[in-house]
């Protein structure tokens, strides 16, 4: 059994369940550092995004205690893709609140999960996922040799997988839609969206963009998945 | 977000195959509840014929209640009084419910002899509305099945849905990991 062995781990971080599974045969130890670093990445995260820590970059941006381009390297960089998917998006993507202040919350997410999976990489891991909250980062193949097999979970019916896609090795998953906790999908106006669709589901190369575009997508309804073959390596469908 | 996460204390690894299935389940973080009665739960949530079974796994459900204080305290069964995996007659533990936006679920587990996940019901049900779902013809690396279920069709992870820590926790995903290879 020693041959075969495989990691999983799973916590409670950014308000929500993630979860690794490692193919390599590593030592445990390799698994276990690797996991915690995705920890440590996740709570520094936290600390300088959350709106709900006063302390957060974001909390002082919003205060005008911090001005944008003084802030870190990483908040530049989420504000900044921020700004771009809401120009791309024609304003469907928006990070900020109707009262102005910014909240990068619905971007956040996706590219940290992207991130935390690098650092699996750099610990020299090569098989595995990294899944924050029903979004996943892949990389590598499961033992098997097959590709990874993520299943779609059905949006009407949480206990039942609807669909599954074999993804391209190093690829990821997004799905936005019912099923997923919350009202973090706005239209125009920061109102609400009433989509047509249950869920919409997006695979690509970086789970930063696959998620941010299921976003969109989902707001969008049936332009969706016409407005993310703008982009040639990413791929949307829907689970009505 | 306003509570520190606690990743390191929460970790499981599922190097221990044998008794991880009893871990994940005993590490919710919501006690069970409420027992289901299940003679009367599983014959009118247990769909027969159609597509949209909520049965993961297509045994017999194992229509044994196991009392709340009872999960936590299932230690791994005798391990050598059964080789292989073939008899799905071991403990059976039913988890908390999972709240979702439209509806609770609530799942059972069934273990073999030497721990091993082998049937998952569902014993609270969230929805009973329309199902009828289509899916996108654009999506080319999409198999559609009628009904995939966990254990034929090897599915390593999924996405969507169990979103929350609480619906993890009782959802498909925690199911998947705690699952042996």
């Amino acid at each position: 059994m020693s041959a075969e062995v495989r990691f999983t781990f799973a916590a409670k971080a950014m308000g929500t369940a993630v979860s690794a599974h490692i193919d390599d045969v590593v030592p445990q130890e390799i698994a276990d550092d690797a996991w915690e670093s995705v920890g440590v990445f996740l709570r520094d995260i936290e600390d300088r995004f959350s709106t709900f820590l006063p302390t957060s970059e974001i909390s002082r941006i919003n205060k005008g205690e911090l001005h944008v381009l003084d802030a870190s390297p990483d908040v530049v960089e989420v504000l900044d893709a921020c700004t771009w998917l809401e120009h791309l998006s024609d304003g469907v993507f928006n990070a900020r609140r109707p009262d102005g202040s910014i909240d990068p919350a619905g971007f956040v997410k996706g590219w940290a999960a992207e991130r935390a999976a690098r650092l699996l990489a750099e610990a020299g891991l090569k098989n595995y996922y990294l899944r924050i909250g029903g979004d996943i980062q892949a990389h590598g193949r499961q033992a098997t040799g097959d590709k990874w097999r993520v299943g779609i979970v059905d949006p009407h019916d949480a206990t039942r997988i609807h669909s599954y896609v074999d993804i391209p090795e190093n690829w990821a998953i997004a799905t936005s839609g019912v099923a997923e906790r919350g009202q973090h999908i706005w239209g125009k106006d920061s109102q609400p969206t009433n989509s047509q669709f249950s869920s919409m589901t997006v695979i690509g190369p970086h789970l930063m963009w696959a998620d941010a575009f299921a976003t969109i997508a989902y707001a969008l309804g049936d332009a969706g998945i016409d407005w993310v073959e703008k982009f040639p390596d990413y791929t949307a469908f829907t689970l009505k | 977000m306003t509570k520190k996460p606690t990743l390191g204390r929460q970790i499981f690894p599922a190097v221990a195959l044998t008794v991880v299935g009893v871990g994940f389940i005993s590490q919710l973080d919501n006690p069970v509840g409420d027992v289901v009665a299940l003679e009367g739960a599983i014959g009118t949530l247990a769909p027969s014929a159609s597509a949209t079974t909520s049965t993961l796994v297509p045994s017999a459900a194992t229509s044994v209640v196991v009392p709340s204080e009872v999960t936590t305290t299932l230690a791994p069964s005798p391990l050598s009084t059964v080789e292989g995996t073939g008899n799905c007659d071991g403990d059976v533990v039913t988890g908390p419910t999972a709240v979702f936006k439209w509806g609770d679920l609530q799942l059972q587990a069934t273990f073999t002899q030497k721990n091993v996940l082998c049937n998952v019901t569902v014993v609270k049900y969230p929805n009973e509305d329309d199902k009828s779902l289509s899916i996108n013809q654009s999506a080319l690396p999409v198999y559609n099945q009628e009904a995939i279920e966990i254990g034929s069709a090897q599915i390593a992870v999924v996405s969507g849905a169990t979103d929350s820590w609480r619906a993890y926790t009782a959802g498909l995903q925690a199911i998947l990991d705690a699952r042996p290879e």
